[in-house]
């Protein structure tokens, strides 16, 4: 089906608000999908995420601001005109109709003669590997079966850009990882402008090749998987993907040396001069910081040493994770776990060591 | 288990002891019946004699072409007045929503023969509307004219039927079916045909053939207008004028019963295998807009038309009753109470029949609903399930066919102290009132059980109580309001049940209201007290139809505060209110 859709379109969202009643759902929303990209709209429920992702596709009040599709504004258009595909959380398969029937209707729409609804039906369905059973009913067929028609029935029509909100949701862990693998492999192989809405961070980090984090209704961050991880724009991207340590304190300057000051007792050596003064939160992952034990005469090699006592230990087979208290933080962290590595208990007194340029500064 | 416990063999007589009592009192009547239609009248030979006599003789002919012909007519006009009141509630943000669901309730309050003669006063020939029409317009529309009359007043009082149940389908479609037709390109009425009709036709077909069901075996409401070329009358005055020796009211009844299979097997068909109820969590129905000031206005005079119909036989029924003379003219000419002192002069024991036998009739329904209910659905003896469906089949049997069977059948059986056929002891008209009503009393049984989580009884168990201190400490108490809301329905329907009681009643001292309704209507002076009488029937059916709703509406409010373990079947109960007061 390599003919589906030979110049994938790109899509851009410009200034776009909207609000239901009184509630703003969406508040100015600037974005450009790159023809051919998987993007991922992630966030919380209530971010705003499938509002964006229903926007597109028109459905829902006509929101502020400009959608364009490729170079065509859509904005105010009517659902059955814009010819983007989307494939709805609960599915959405009719009932009465059968899988091909179900599969041959947005072509039965678009007046296509039927010798070729049933030759482009039978590649669809192949395509999702489904064509033994076209005759079923959607009711006969398992959920991640149900996933598969409803997908081949909205690449059946060749859609400009391909919308999923949340696909995902209603299968089984298995299933679902099963799932996105062939979906990825479906969008590389077709090409196709492609946005995935979805709340869950290893789903939107496995398939994306960009990612939008929205809350409420305000697009945090817009960057690759890694980028997100790596460097979050706020503490928000940084709680959200991932397990993050958040500590308050103010960022001093003294004697050209620079540290994060949280507390008499705690302060942070920051390596660099890119450090702007002022309050903000200091953050790095649990894998970060590394654990020994207080007597131990050699503490973490280079940056900073905080001493602590372990408040709670939870073991998750390929690490262990602790809770230490370091004066009045609690900081999580991550120890790789292999056999024969020492464990540590509630109540050890441990030395946590970070290096210094894993930390990256918040401003407020 | 090699052994037997007490309690097994406990369920086990309550079983069979339950299906005593449906096999002597719903299928030997009912094959008594079917037995006789196909029985030589002389020799009591098998032959089908009697039904080439029906199929001969013309006014048979006749009647089986009217009642197939009101029947449908009936489906038509309750059609043409449910579909727009269904699409206005479920595609538009819209005031008028409580309006529309108090009128799929006011016509269930009043069986349709209450009314007939009071629309025959606002709608015949010569009643109000078609004098208002002649003086201001000169034409007239024979609106009760023949079997129009029988149509326009079944179908006022059984639209309700196809309203809901259309509604409801229409409301179980979720948006994402309507919104994925319009992401693939699909709008206008080629959405509607291709999408939103067929997911609401089952739902639809449902509601009409149970209206065709109830308007093919309604005796009453022919009756009282005067038709008698129809089926159920003719089968009534065979066996009242003729005799219970005369074959053609057997043979009658065997048409009845097969036409009511019928529709109930279409009725199954359509709903066979078609769950669409496609409502996904968070979802909910379909796309709903505003209404245009314009649309606004159609919208309340479509309302207010259908609400003036309906409210027609009441209102007709309450100037009847409080009319002097109300002939030839558009209103009354005074105003008087004379017929209520009459009737409460003359007709108590109707009254007071009928508290008693609805009253007895609903007790027995509701004890056999929760134990059949309980049976089926809490214990795995063999068999149960055909319990569920022989107290169901009572839905099958047509009034007439029930009297007719059990004259047939309980007449040579004498009462032992007593000394009469079991026939004509008033217990009997109970008995038949709780057969008819079963149906309904044990689905909202079967709703109350199945709400309740068998975990919450396991728990009573794994705390030591028996089976039977669980059923009564733990299980009962939490179908109080199911059981409640069985019994208040039974006893509203069963009121106002004229065509089994009919045949039945033996001595007029032993009549119900429903009976005496008919008798004071046989005669133009007995009109304004029979309306009377009606409108006591109305407040009766009324006052127990509100108290079904608002127990229902309180243990819903308990359910959902007491953070209860519970299915979601609400659908069940309401689906069971709905239909009460079904004569």
């Amino acid at each position: 089906m390599s003919e589906i859709n030979p110049e994938a379109v790109g899509v851009t969202i410009e200034d776009v608000s909207l609000s239901f009643d009184e509630t703003e759902v969406l508040k100015g929303v600037n974005l450009s999908i790159e023809p051919g990209e998987f993007f991922t709209f992630l966030g919380p429920s209530g971010s705003g995420k499938s509002t964006l992702l229903r926007a597109i596709a028109g459905f829902g009040p006509t929101p502020g601001g400009r959608i364009l599709i490729g170079d065509d504004d859509v904005t105010g258009l009517p659902p059955w005109t814009r010819n983007v595909g989307m494939v709805f959380q609960s599915y959405a398969l009719w009932p009465h109709m059968t899988v091909r029937k179900n599969v041959a209707f947005g072509l039965e729409e678009r007046k296509t003669p039927t010798k070729e609804i049933h030759a482009r039906v039978d590649e669809a369905l192949s395509l999702v590997g489904l064509l033994d059973l076209a005759d079923r009913r959607p009711s006969q067929l398992s959920g991640g079966q149900q996933q598969r028609v409803a997908l081949a029935r909205t690449i059946v029509v060749e859609p400009r850009v391909l919308l999923l909100d949340e696909p995902l949701s209603n299968l089984d862990a298995n299933l679902r990882v099963q799932m996105r693998r062939d979906i990825l492999d479906l969008q590389r192989k077709l090409k196709l402008t492609t946005i995935f809405v979805t709340h869950d961070q290893e789903e939107a980090n496995t398939t994306s090749d960009r990612i939008a984090v929205l809350d409420q209704g305000i697009i945090q961050q817009v960057g690759s998987p890694i980028k997100l991880y790596d460097e979050p724009a706020n503490r928000f991207v940084a709680d959200f993907l991932g397990t993050a340590n958040l500590i308050d304190g103010q960022v001093e300057k003294t004697g050209g040396k620079t540290s994060f000051k949280v507390s008499d007792e705690i302060t942070l050596p920051l390596d660099g001069d890119g450090f702007e003064p002022g309050k903000g939160a200091a953050m790095f992952r649990p894998q970060d910081l590394t654990i020994a034990k207080r007597d131990a005469a050699s503490a973490a090699p280079g940056g900073a040493v905080l001493n602590g006592t372990v408040e709670h230990k939870e073991f998750l087979g390929n690490l262990v994770r602790y809770s230490v208290r370091v004066g009045e933080h609690e900081l999580l962290v991550d120890d790789p776990h292999q056999t024969g590595r020492p464990i540590f208990n509630t109540g050890d007194d441990v030395v946590l060591g970070l290096v210094v340029d894993r930390v990256l500064i918040l401003a407020d | 288990m090699n052994f037997i416990s007490r309690r097994n063999w406990g369920v086990n007589a309550l079983a069979a002891s339950i299906f005593l009592f449906l096999f002597i009192f719903l299928i030997v009547p009912v094959v008594k019946v079917v037995y006789v239609a196909f029985q030589d009248p002389n020799t009591g030979a098998l032959t089908l004699i009697n039904f080439v006599d029906f199929f001969n003789n013309s006014l048979f002919q006749e009647s089986s072409l009217n009642s197939v012909y009101v029947a449908g007519m009936a489906v038509l006009i309750a059609t043409i007045i449910s579909v727009p009141l269904a699409y206005f509630t479920t595609r538009f943000n819209f005031g008028g929503a409580v309006l529309i669901q108090t009128l799929g309730i006011v016509p269930l309050i009043m069986p349709p023969f209450v009314g007939a003669v009071a629309m025959l006063l606002l709608f015949g020939e010569n009643g109000s509307v078609n004098l208002l029409l002649d003086e201001w317009f000169g034409f007239t529309i024979p609106f009760m004219e023949g079997l129009n009359g029988v149509i326009l007043v079944e179908s006022i009082h059984y639209f309700p039927f196809i309203l809901i149940n259309l509604s409801a389908a229409l409301l179980n479609i979720d948006s994402a079916m309507e919104e994925s037709a319009q992401n693939l390109g699909a709008s206008g009425t080629r959405l509607f045909r291709r999408i939103v009709f067929p997911l609401a036709m089952p739902g639809y077909v449902a509601g009409a053939s149970l209206v065709f069901l109830k308007v093919f075996d309604d005796l009453g409401t022919p009756l009282l207008l005067n038709i008698n070329n129809m089926l159920a009358p003719q089968a009534y005055l065979r066996i009242s004028s003729i005799g219970i020796s005369d074959p053609m009211g057997y043979v009658i009844s065997v048409i009845l019963v097969a036409f009511s299979l019928f529709s109930l097997w279409v009725s199954f068909l359509a709903l066979k295998n078609k769950d669409y109820s496609t409502v996904q969590k968070g979802g909910g129905g379909l796309m709903k807009r505003d209404l245009r000031p314009w649309e606004k206005i159609g919208c309340y005079a479509v309302i207010i038309l259908i609400l003036a119909l309906v409210l027609s036989p009441h209102l007709g029924l309450a100037l009847l009753s409080f009319g002097t003379i109300w002939s030839y003219s558009v209103l009354p000419d005074a105003f008087t109470v004379a017929h209520y002192e009459n009737m409460f002069r003359t007709a108590g024991p109707y009254i007071s029949n009928t508290l008693l036998y609805a009253g007895l009739a609903a007790v027995i329904d509701v004890i056999l609903g929760t134990a059949i209910a309980y049976i089926v659905w809490r214990t795995g003896i063999r068999g149960r399930k055909w319990l569920d469906f022989i107290a169901m089949g009572a839905v099958a049997v047509p009034g007439v066919v029930l009297g007719i069977g059990y004259l047939r059948t309980f007449v040579e059986y004498n009462v032992p102290i007593i000394d009469k056929p079991l026939a004509s002891w008033w217990v009997i008209i109970v008995i038949a009132l709780a057969i008819r009503r079963l149906p309904y009393a044990l689905r909202a049984c079967v709703a109350a059980l199945q709400q309740v989580n068998v975990m919450l009884e396991e728990a009573a168990e794994n705390l030591g109580a028996t089976k039977t201190r669980t059923v009564r400490r733990v299980l009962v108490p939490l179908m109080t309001g199911g059981i409640l809301a069985g019994f208040v329905t039974s006893f509203a329907t069963a009121s106002v049940e004229l065509s089994a009681t009919i045949m039945l009643v033996n001595a007029e001292s032993d009549a119900p209201l429903a009976y005496g309704i008919y008798e004071f209507m046989q005669s133009a002076a007995g009109r304004g007290p029979g309306a009377a009488l009606g409108i006591v029937a109305v407040l009766i059916v009324s006052l127990a139809t509100y108290i079904s709703h608002h127990v229902i509406e309180r243990t819903e409010k308990q359910r959902s505060t007491g953070g209860r373990i519970v299915a979601e079947d609400t659908s069940a109960t309401a689906g069971v209110t709905a239909g009460a007061a079904t004569p």
